[in-house]
């Protein structure tokens, strides 16, 4: 029966790692859907957002509660996602695909920098503001938030969908999705969705980057392009601009590495994680939940 | 039409003319500089620029992305290691040995990538470079894990030994020299054109008859094999590696270089690895901010000149604000006149 509990334990794990998989790569997973921009710069935004909630946590943590101190660095954020999308992104939109890209990893190094330089290269611990105690199933352990997390996940992504389906910004959104000339001709205004959906994906992925530093006790920068390369990983593997596979894509990657670090050895975590995806992608190459798309000349 | 003049056939004489003064100084320029830091920075400029090579043909001429170059340099490295520590084998062997087993392993990992997209390409080689990284710290009894091989022999070519600091600027400089007459003969072949059209719209080159599976196999696997070369070089060179010389941080330099360089320009790939070289060095003193630095030279450098510095205008789209802004300066002086 023990063998059975470890592996319990290890898939509740896996489970609220990957829901904060899920929640970094919601965002990253509408830019991509938007402009098939491998939008570098994700992870050290995230990051850097988070840096600006630890920041006012410490500062304010006496006058308001820390969940609005993350709210506010997360606001924040977007409105540097939005300043990115003005000057590095938008006016290289449509040259090659590898140049957006090409800008928005200078963006991921100079935010690095940034947070290097105010908050030092050395990781700080991170006061959970998750919840820190556990229900006792029978001899299972289970931690509150190891609930909490992929509730909070779960939740974003119902609204999402929500959101994209039923407003306006959501049909305006997939409009462009399907292509960015047409729905600008059609009098969608692009240059105002665009940068909205930056800052949201930005938004997102500041609560998802202090649910993960909440999770792991610890902020350093080294994890902004862990932090990018996981979430477009998580993307790839569910299905580009798909909620629900960006969802999914997340708790099945949490869950392989947690596997992969409970029965192979935690040295062979990422690779086995990387292992998997590659083998979905070898048989379904537009993701879980991805549409294919018709190619043309 | 002042352009005329100047038919393909006699730019690239011209351009082929400048390479080879520019080698000739190269060859001489170790007479001149005694200073060996120099010549330290000049032979991890060489040893780059073949790397670059490599990524250049797989990204810039056939329109690949491979993220996870560093794990083909890296295994160079470790094969070159290997051989010359345990087995003795001499300098040419080494090399080839290299180069070949890159190449296999590049050849194995493109087979995958054929069916996908640009996107999927990046992240496979991701992930092979991440499998890559777990298997060399991990595989102790013969990686000798993270604290890497150490005391690599010395090259001995004819007889000679190989060990100052010039003798490895004249053998790199000599290696990528033969690289580069090499990979622009192929790019200026049928082959090469054929990569190209790949790159600017795969379907259309297929349906005129291009054969692109086969084509990107042949381009990964010899871009492979030029970084597997590379890789030897770098072990003779620095006689000590461990895995961290290989982690996705020198991906995205090599990435950078030929980005800066150009994509699609042999020279671009010279004068990437240069850069990314020497001006690193150079300001030393801001080291806080080196990466900071290069980030917004390479966001400068796309929207100011997306193809950058000698690159190929499929990269371009609709051109760089320094294109928009001549052209808008004509068009105004256009009106002026009427």
């Amino acid at each position: 029966m023990n063998g059975l509990y470890y592996f319990l334990q290890q898939l509740i794990n896996g489970l609220s790692c990957g829901s904060i998989y899920a929640m970094i790569a919601i965002g990253y997973s509408m830019v991509y859907g938007l402009l098939y921009l491998i939008n570098f710069a994700h992870g050290d935004l995230y990051v850097f957002g988070t840096f600006i909630a630890y920041s006012l946590i410490v500062a304010m943590s006496s006058v308001v509660h820390p969940i609005i101190c993350c709210l506010v660095a997360a606001v924040l954020t977007g409105g540097i996602a939005i300043v990115i999308e003005r000057t590095a992104y938008r006016p290289v939109r449509n040259a090659n695909r590898m140049v957006p890209m090409i800008s928005a990893f200078g963006v991921a190094l100079i935010l690095k920098t940034i947070a290097q330089a105010i908050w030092g290269p050395e990781a700080i611990p991170f006061e959970s503001l998750l919840p820190t105690s556990s229900i006792n199933v029978g001899d299972l352990q289970i931690y509150t938030r190891a609930i909490v997390i992929p509730a909070i996940s779960l939740a974003v992504v119902v609204i999402m969908q929500f959101v994209l389906n039923k407003t306006k910004l959501g049909r305006g959104t997939r409009c462009i999705m399907q292509d960015i000339q047409t729905s600008s001709l059609m009098g969608i205004p692009t240059n105002t969705i665009i940068p909205l959906i930056y800052a949201l994906g930005g938004f997102l992925g500041v609560l998802g980057g202090v649910m993960y530093c909440s999770y792991y006790g610890y902020i350093s920068v080294d994890m902004g392009l862990l932090g990018t390369i996981k979430a477009w990983a998580v993307v790839m593997l569910g299905g580009v601009g798909n909620f629900w596979g960006a969802f999914f894509g997340g708790i099945i990657l949490g869950v392989a590495e947690a596997m992969a670090g409970a029965y192979v050895g935690t040295a062979f975590r990422d690779a086995v994680g990387y292992i998997v995806i590659v083998f979905v992608l070898m048989f379904r190459p537009e993701g879980l939940f991805g549409v294919k798309k018709a190619e043309k000349v | 039409m002042g352009n005329k003049k100047w038919t393909p056939m006699l730019q690239e004489r011209k351009s082929s003319l400048i390479c080879g003064i520019v080698f000739i100084c190269l060859l001489l320029t170790p007479m001149v500089v005694r200073d060996a830091f120099a010549i330290r920075l000049m032979t991890t400029t060489f040893i780059y620029a073949i790397v670059c090579f490599g990524n250049m043909l797989i990204c810039g001429y056939t329109g690949m992305m491979c993220l996870g170059f560093a794990a083909f340099y890296g295994i160079g490295a470790y094969v070159t290691a290997l051989l010359a520590k345990n087995y003795g084998i001499p300098f040419f062997g080494c090399l080839l040995m290299s180069g070949v087993v890159a190449a296999v392993i590049g050849f194995v990992i493109c087979i995958p990538c054929l069916r996908l997209t640009v996107d999927f390409v990046g992240l496979i080689t991701t992930a092979f470079l991440n499998i890559f990284l777990a298997i060399v710290r991990n595989w102790n009894s013969v990686t000798n894990g993270a604290n890497g091989i150490s005391a690599i022999p010395r090259p001995v070519i004819f007889g000679k030994k190989f060990s100052s600091g010039q003798d490895f600027y004249y053998l790199t400089l000599l290696v990528m020299a033969v690289s580069f007459v090499i990979l622009s003969n192929i790019i200026a072949s049928k082959i090469g054109r054929n990569l190209q059209g790949i790159r600017d719209n795969e379907l259309g080159a297929i349906s005129v008859g291009v054969n692109a599976k086969r084509l990107k196999l042949f381009a990964f696997t010899t871009g492979t094999f030029f970084a597997g070369m590379a890789g030897c070089l770098y072990a003779y060179y620095i006689t000590a590696i461990n895995p961290n010389n290989f982690v996705f941080n020198i991906s995205t330099t090599i990435m950078q270089m030929c980005i800066l360089g150009g994509l699609g320009s042999l020279p671009g790939a010279v004068i990437g690895a240069a850069f990314f070289t020497i001006v690193p060095e150079m300001y030393r003193s801001l080291a806080l901010y080196r990466i900071g630095i290069g980030g917004l030279i390479m966001v400068l450098c796309m929207l100011f000149r997306p193809q950058g510095l000698l690159g190929s205008r499929a990269f371009a789209g609709d051109k760089g604000i320094a294109d928009r802004l001549r052209q808008r300066r004509a068009l105004r002086a256009k009106k002026a006149q009427v």
